[in-house]
């Protein structure tokens, strides 16, 4: 599928996720839906640095950034939820706070399988499908596709917000 | 126990303070052991709705130190308590050979030692078992009588964490204990109890117990000493294990749905061979709560009946103030062993309907106060 | 034991094993299901779950019973029972089968 313009830029998603260089893996939004799913693309190039030692011969996106990758369009739409429509834009006024909200942290990884490998000029395609919430933990189903085939897929638990002790 | 052993452990640090309130003591395997303090009514509500202060000093505290000690308490042991992680503790059953329970006990993982805790009743049984399979490395020291426990109860029980230890004593996880200072004053400090409210333990020198005492009163003014006595209908409601109540014909942990408390992995411990027979060959009888429909105190050791067929006993029993009913748990044959059916059990009235249900009989305040 | 009461325990049986097996497989625990009792606290003390098992847990009975677990009631998850308390009062609130 063909993305023309982006919902949300790199500019963007910076400005809206605690992330920053060297571990920003997402270029950009192409599909949202606060608060319950997204779209987004991530560039492979040869540039990352993590490359010329994974691997000196064969260069190949780790597996674990893949994961990470899925994890901050995660961080997006949890972000997103309440604040933007799914065009992009802030409903109201722009909120320069939402940078401070508390970061989202991966609490597990779940049944992840990955299928391709991703290398140097490959563009991921990352979704991620918001599902239960309980006790400031979230359930989200991600994949990671690269030209319609599948290359990894699983589903990852988020804090949002504070996590309380459930026993006593 | 020799007459020496009586004198020596007399009564606690706090007798005297505890006698200032007017405290009802009575002898516990020679100890003099405050069973009620302000009033029942008094001292359930202060657990319940606001917090606490009980005197556990006569507990059993044993440290265990050089090669060994690990793999000593691995075997005397139902648990696990390889994997524990520094500052957790593990509460866990010591069985005999042929699978009855000997003591419950909490097992603290501090460094290179351990440290064994049980209820004074029990005292005596786990020092035998831990000398007994001890090997000559191993160093068992009972600090039982240096050490005061006070334990203090109630949802908003971490508030005096709060103001005597601060912010790292409010963060104390469940089952997780950690060293710390009042003053000059080194406590352990253990997040555990059985009253399902929040609930710590203080550790600390016997002499230091009458300050920390004073300095919790500082604190809040308004908490409640308690007694001994309070504690069974607290454990009762919250399904907490109650060794004297829970096990009144011997027994077994599957019956009484202690599985928890054993680890089926592992390889070896006392007893573990009838464990696993217990389960294999299929549970004859099982203890399950029961709450009464009309008036009435389930007799202890009365029966349960499905019309006029004798279908079990009462064990543990009483009456809960929080949910106005007459509650136990009784031991049912295996087929009527599930909640949701409605059956007869003997009051001193008679027997009275009562509907198996799942215990804890309700929800503890504390389940809705968040701590700070 | 009259048949009504055959019928309560015949439907609690099944939904307690059946939770059991979810219970298992969810959080793939190294138990059998008789290694579990039912009144078991299923955090903290007990089984020793934290609040990352109890989202895989809730997510592994909703798939597995097709149904929505509430977030807001947090003694539902307090134990099999707790939760097969809840299982069948929806199953009676709604006539399905659980």
């Amino acid at each position: 599928m063909n993305y023309l313009k982006p919902i949300l830029s790199s500019q963007q998603i910076l400005n809206l996720l605690p992330f920053s260089y060297p571990f920003l893996l997402l270029d950009q939004v192409v599909e949202l839906v606060p608060g319950k799913r997204a779209v987004g693309l991530k560039n492979v190039t040869y540039n990352e640095p993590y490359h010329q030692g994974h691997f000196p011969e064969k260069p190949i996106m780790p597996g674990v950034l893949i994961v990470d990758a899925c994890g901050q369009l995660t961080a997006v739409v949890c972000r997103t939820a309440g604040l933007m429509d799914g065009k992009g834009n802030f409903i109201g006024s722009p909120n320069p706070k939402v940078q401070k909200a508390p970061i989202e942290y991966l609490a597990a990884i779940n049944r992840f399988k990955f299928v391709r490998t991703v290398v140097p000029g490959d563009q991921l395609v990352l979704e991620s499908n918001i599902g239960k919430k309980l006790e400031g933990l979230l359930n989200a189903t991600v994949r990671a596709t690269v030209q319609g085939s599948l290359v990894a897929e699983g589903s990852l638990i988020v804090t949002i917000g504070t996590v309380e002790s459930v026993g006593t | 126990m020799t007459s020496e052993k009586q004198a020596a452990r007399w009564c606690s640090a706090l007798y005297d303070a505890y006698k200032a309130e007017g405290a009802h003591f009575a002898s516990v395997e020679g100890y003099q052991t405050a069973m009620q303090v302000s009033g029942p009514a008094k001292e359930y509500n202060a657990i319940r709705s606001h917090l606490g202060i009980t005197d556990r000093s006569d507990m059993g505290k044993f440290r265990l130190s050089g090669n060994g000690s690990l793999e000593l308490i691995q075997e005397l042991v139902a648990g696990n308590v390889d994997s524990l992680a520094e500052n957790a503790l593990r509460y866990t059953l010591m069985l005999d050979s042929v699978g009855r329970i000997v003591a419950d006990v909490q097992v603290y993982c501090d460094f290179n030692e351990y440290i064994v805790t049980c209820d004074g009743t029990l005292r005596d049984a786990v020092w035998e078992r831990l000398q007994g399979h001890a090997e000559s490395n191993v160093v068992i020291d009972d600090f039982s009588e240096r050490y005061a426990a006070v334990a203090v109860e109630g949802p908003y029980s971490w508030r005096i964490l709060q103001q005597l230890i601060g912010t790292e004593g409010i963060s104390l996880r469940p089952a997780n204990f950690m060293h710390s200072n009042i003053g000059e004053t080194d406590v352990m400090l253990s997040r555990f109890g059985s009253t399902g409210e929040y609930g710590y333990l203080f550790f600390l020198p016997r002499d230091a117990a009458p300050a920390l005492l004073r300095q919790i009163r500082e604190v809040d003014s308004e908490v409640v000493l308690c007694g001994r006595k309070v504690h069974d209908l607290l454990r009762l409601e919250v399904r907490s294990f109650n060794f004297a109540q829970d096990i009144p014909r011997g027994e077994t942990p599957l019956q009484a749905g202690l599985h928890w408390m054993i680890d089926f992995r592992k390889k070896s411990f006392v007893g573990r061979d009838a464990v696993m027979e217990d389960k294999s060959r299929g549970l004859d009888k099982k203890l399950v709560a029961l709450k009464f429909f009309e008036d009435g105190e389930p007799t202890p050791l009365g029966g349960v009946y499905d019309g006029p067929n004798l279908v079990g006993y009462v064990a543990n029993s009483g009456y809960s103030r929080r949910i106005r009913a007459g509650v136990c748990l009784a031991y049912l044959n295996a087929v009527y062993a599930w909640v949701g059916i409605e059956l007869k059990a003997d009051t001193k009235a008679g027997p009275r309907r009562a509907k198996t249900v799942s215990s804890p009989f309700f929800a503890t305040k504390s389940t809705k106060v968040q701590i700070a | 034991m009259n048949s009504r009461m055959e019928a309560v325990i015949t439907r609690r049986r099944e939904v307690i094993g059946r939770l059991k097996q979810v219970l298992i497989r969810s959080l793939d625990l190294e138990l059998e299901p008789d290694e579990i009792a039912e009144d078991a606290q299923l955090f903290g003390l007990g089984l020793g779950l934290d609040s990352v098992d109890a989202l895989q847990l809730v997510v592994g009975i909703e798939d597995e019973y097709n149904c929505c677990i509430p977030s807001d009631n947090i003694s539902i998850y307090y134990s099999v029972n707790t939760l097969a308390d809840f299982l069948l009062a929806q199953r009676e609130n709604k006539g399905d089968d659980v």
